[in-house]
């Protein structure tokens, strides 16, 4: 088999696909990327056994049948550095291929085709749709959120839950949790949920930005799927049971303030200055028509800083870590947020609308 | 009245099937014990649909003649065992006699064997419990053992059997273990016309662990060896720097089968006790041989779990064994450059990248949580290094660094000091800087805990469940609320935030293993101590972790406050040795 592409198509296409495959695989084939054509289209498949991704090579010619498993970072690099020519050709034959273009050629050694691993996909069968770019975005809203450290449990997820018309995506480290939701469209009128492991949304934020347009998404009891025009992205769920999120959103939080998000990421990111390292504490001051941001740190010093706000409520202090709040901030992208606060000992509600919702709970700070 | 029935047997094999026949993998790892108790030396293996259709074993072991086929599939028959007294003398894999029995109660199967030098061979099938006659028929010298729709006939086991992937996964673990631990059979996996795997004989064991994990990891592989009297100990062990986010890749045989065994479990993670991070565990492949009157290996059906006549003594073996092994490898120069580049080809490769990349010092958080979205790959390339203008002598184009430290073997410090120079252990240092300040901040009362939004529980056993709440009081003193939720079970409701690279409920689940008895002997003040001894040892940085100059710089501009304490860690093992000038000019004998 044979294909013509251009320099920059193979470049993005291997680069996506390689970006998913393991570096320490314990069967050398995973290492590999698979280029596979059938019925004049060429495909490229990866995979580190939790996340596959296929995706539909752009090319402007394609002939014969075949395949071949090329080594991931090898014929990567090779690609990047001719991903400004116009025209590569990649000839596979057995047991190799030859990728010649401007200037040169390469006859790379490649595992077969047949012998990569397949991945069952009877697990799902209904299908939303959602534009990727949305996707990718929602992601952002609450990747940030999901715990570093508790790998292989839930919290090492993120819970997506498809019911009506809309989607909703959940991450939490058991201090926090954070929410997105948007709309979808939902022919079949469909429910279904699972956990997704970060990994696989984050790399779902590159494939988007390669594969852009509508998504279709699936979940099934033990797989999510996301097919995409140009290609597709396969994962393995977390098995297990998210909370229900609901539960933990407060609801009777009685002070209620609308602030500038710029003007807010400003002051916590300058009072976390004098925080010390260990420890992440700010005091978060609400009084008449003012919040302020008070910090100190032992051998550095102190900082108060403040900000309009309006709020006639009674005078009101608790401590947070500034890094659950920066999070939230920087993810946002709206111009306001709404702050709710209960009691010293209730969880934070800081919002943007009613479709990204943070919460989080304060540091004891005798 | 007559309610009480004894059970057929065909009843019995089945819910013995359910404990010992819980998947595929299961089948697959009783029939290849099966052909290598027959003296096999080649096992071929084929499967379809994931093990869920068909499994065949093949063996050109000793086959069975039609007498002894016609019992196989009769319970509680082995060739293996005649008496009680055999029990404490186990030579072979199988010696329960249910494995046959239970296969064939859940699934359609079928056993074509020939002796060695037979004329004809004979052939046997059983359909879910019911056996056929024996027949004559024509087959190879060996075994061949088709099992077909495993749990046909109980839905709820068939029920919970996962995708084929998840399947292939449990049974290319067993024959992993198998092929390890038997390097001179010939193993081969087929999965729907396709090789999984073909393994041809080999000499040693190290050559099959290099099939399997690749040359980098066998280059590195550490020896151990130790031989006593009822106990031998041979295998390999990585050097720290090489670590997986899991405990998978550690292997343990007993007597050429592979076991869980978790008192060698933590002689394994004590051995490397501060040579890792939290979170990650070494890679070992250890070979026992005990004495089989040593050992129970009749515990549970699966066999994976052993009883030691004396568990103490077994512990201790494996934990001296490999802390010898490790503190050798450490005296001797490695070569620095190779296992570094694994270090960072491991860290792209995990989902938590963020953790393993985490800044100790996340003083310009704003700066460091930027590069979450961006691919986790690239393991290769090299962060910039953040430095201060002051050490940066910018001359046009080039910038020249002026460091006064730098980092040793990804564990130690040198720094250049006025009067000479200094040699500091990282993790012994940030240990000690932890502990006084965490102390400080009991002190002053201002230690800040994260309140849990959703409080998280742990599942002890009685022991440790007790241990934990008896010490409460002090946990609360130190930050960590906890409360008693049901039996065995407590909740966290808050953590220390020095601690909050740490996952709260290891913390919980290890703290028995973290205290000796004199320590609770001591009372409040020694308990607190002690607990602030351990959280110091683990929120600290470990032996093995590179730093970048930011992170080196700032644990050096502690060092100058916590000196006027103290120069040992909470340990008393050193943090810094000091050479003068003096010292070093009359080494060199210029004075
Ligand atoms: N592959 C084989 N080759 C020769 N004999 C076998 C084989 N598989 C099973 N047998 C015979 O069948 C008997 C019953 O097997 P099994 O039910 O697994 O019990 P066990 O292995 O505990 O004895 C064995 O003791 C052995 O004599
Ligand atoms: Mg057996």
């Amino acid at each position: 088999m044979k294909i013509l592409s251009s320099g920059t198509a193979l470049h993005k296409g291997f680069s996506l696909a390689a970006s998913i495959v393991p570096s320490s695989a314990m069967k050398q084939i995973l290492q590999g990327v698979k280029l596979e054509v059938t019925n004049n289209l060429a495909e490229l498949t990866a995979t580190d056994l939790e996340v596959l991704v296929k995706y539909r090579l752009p090319t402007k010619a394609c002939e014969g049948e075949g395949g071949i498993v090329l080594p991931a970072s090898r014929t990567n690099n090779i690609f990047r550095e001719w991903s400004g020519n116009e025209e590569i050709s990649v000839l596979v034959e057995e047991g190799h291929c030859t990728l010649q273009s401007k200037g040169g050629q390469f006859k790379i050694l490649g595992d077969d085709h047949l012998q990569f691993p397949k991945i069952s996909k009877t697990d799902v069968t209904d299908f939303v749709e959602i534009d990727g770019e949305i996707l990718g975005n929602m992601v952002e809203k609450v990747a940030y959120a999901v715990s570093s450290i508790k790998a292989l449990s839930i919290y090492s997820g993120i819970a997506i839950k498809i019911s009506g018309d809309t989607m909703i995506m959940v991450g939490s480290d058991m201090n926090r949790l954070a929410v997105v939701k948007r709309k979808i469209h939902n022919p079949g009128n469909v429910t279904m949920s699972g956990i997704a492991a970060v990994k696989c949304l984050t790399f779902l934020q590159r494939f988007v930005s390669e594969c852009k347009g509508i998504l279709k998404v699936g979940i099934g009891e033990s797989q999510i799927h996301f097919i995409g025009e140009k290609g597709e992205v396969i994962s393995q769920l977390i098995e297990g049971k998210y909370p229900n999120y609901e539960d933990v959103i407060p609801k009777n939080n009685d002070k209620k303030i609308e602030v500038n998000r710029n003007e807010l990421l400003s002051i916590v990111r300058m009072a976390s200055f004098v925080t010390n390292e260990e420890y992440r504490v700010i005091e978060f001051s609400l009084t008449q028509g003012k919040l302020t941001i008070f910090s100190t740190a032992a051998n550095v010093g102190e900082a108060s800083l403040e900000i309009d706000a309006q709020y006639d409520g009674p005078d009101y202090t608790n401590t947070f870590n500034p890094d659950y709040i920066l999070d939230f901030l920087k993810a946002s992208d709206s111009e306001t947020i709404t702050i709710e606060l209960g009691e010293v000992n209730d969880a934070a509600l800081f919002r943007t609308g009613h479709e990204e919702i943070n919460v989080m709970m304060p540091v004891d700070w005798k | 009245m007559g309610k009480v029935k004894i059970l057929p047997p065909s009843v019995i094999n089945k819910i013995a099937a359910g404990e010992l026949i819980d998947r595929p993998a299961a089948v697959v790892k009783e029939l290849i014990e099966n052909s290598i108790d027959a003296g096999a030396k080649r096992i071929d293996v084929y499967l379809e649909d994931g093990g869920r259709k068909l499994i065949r074993i093949s063996d050109d072991g000793s086959g069975m003649d039609a007498e002894d086929l016609a019992l196989v599939f009769k319970s509680h028959t082995t060739s293996k065992l005649s008496s009680a007294e055999d029990l404490f003398a186990i030579h072979t894999l199988g010696f329960r006699g249910e494995a046959l029995p239970s296969i064939g109660a859940v699934s359609y199967a079928r056993i074509t064997t020939r002796v060695k030098g037979a004329i004809s061979g004979a052939e046997i099938k059983i359909e879910g419990g019911r056996i056929g006659k024996v027949k004559e028929c024509g087959a190879p010298e060996g075994t061949q053992i088709e099992v077909q729709e495993l749990f046909f006939n109980t839905p709820v086991r068939k029920k919970f059997m996962k995708t084929v992937p998840t399947e292939m996964s449990y049974i290319s673990d067993v024959l992993t273990r198998f092929a390890l631990c038997y390097p001179n059979i010939h193993f081969t996996l087929r999965h729907n016309n396709r090789t999984v795997f073909n393994l041809p004989p080999v000499q040693e064991i190290i050559e099959r662990i290099e099939g399997f994990f690749g040359n980098e990891l066998k280059k590195h592989l550490l020896s151990v060896f130790l031989r006593e009297e009822l106990f031998t100990l041979r295998g390999f062990v990585a050097p720290p720097f090489l670590n997986k986010a899991n405990a998978r890749l550690q292997f343990i045989f007993l007597n050429g089968r592979y076991i869980k065994d978790t008192a060698i479990y933590r002689a394994i993670s004590e051995a490397y006790q501060g040579k890792l991070m939290n979170k990650r565990y070494p890679i070992v492949f250890l070979f026992l041989t005990v004495k089989p009157s040593e050992v129970d290996v009749n515990v549970h059906p699966t066999k994976t779990e052993v009883r030691f006549r004396n568990k103490s003594v077994v512990f201790n073996y494996v934990l001296s064994t490999l802390k010898d092994a490790l503190n050798k490898s450490q005296a001797k120069p490695i070569d620095i450059a190779a296992p570094e580049k694994i270090f960072q080809r491991d860290k792209a490769n995990i989902t938590s990248a963020a953790y393993n990349n985490r800044s100790l010092w996340e003083q310009f958080s704003f700066e460091n949580t930027e590069e979450k979205t961006s691919g986790t790959h690239n393991g290769t390339k090299s962060v910039p290094v953040p430095l201060k203008k002051e050490e940066l002598l910018v001359d046009k184009d080039v910038v020249v660094i002026k460091k006064r430290y730098f980092q040793l073997h990804n564990t130690f410090i040198v720094e250049e000091t006025n009067e000479g120079m200094n040699i500091i252990d990282q993790h012994a240092l940030h240990e000690i800087i932890l502990y006084h300040e965490i102390l400080k901040g009991l002190q002053s009362s201002q230690s800040p805990r994260q309140r849990l939004l959703i409080p998280e529980l742990v599942e002890l056993n009685p022991k440790d469940f007790f241990f934990v709440l008896s010490i409460r009081a002090q946990l609360e003193d130190v930050g960590i609320e906890i409360e008693e939720f049901g039996s065995n079970t407590v909740m966290i409701r808050s953590f220390p935030q020095i601690l909050k690279h740490l996952n709260g409920k290891e913390f919980i689940e290890n703290l028995t293993h973290d205290f000796g008895e004199e320590d609770c002997r001591k009372g409040n003040e020694g308990i607190i101590n002690k607990l602030v001894n351990i959280m110091a040892c683990k929120a600290a940085i470990k032996a093995g972790q590179k730093l970048d100059y930011q992170e080196i710089d700032t644990l050096m501009e502690k060092k100058k406050n916590i000196n006027a304490y103290t120069n040992n860690c909470p340990h008393g093992r050193p943090t810094t040795l000091s050479f003068s000038l003096d010292e070093l000019y009359k080494h060199f004998k210029r004075k």
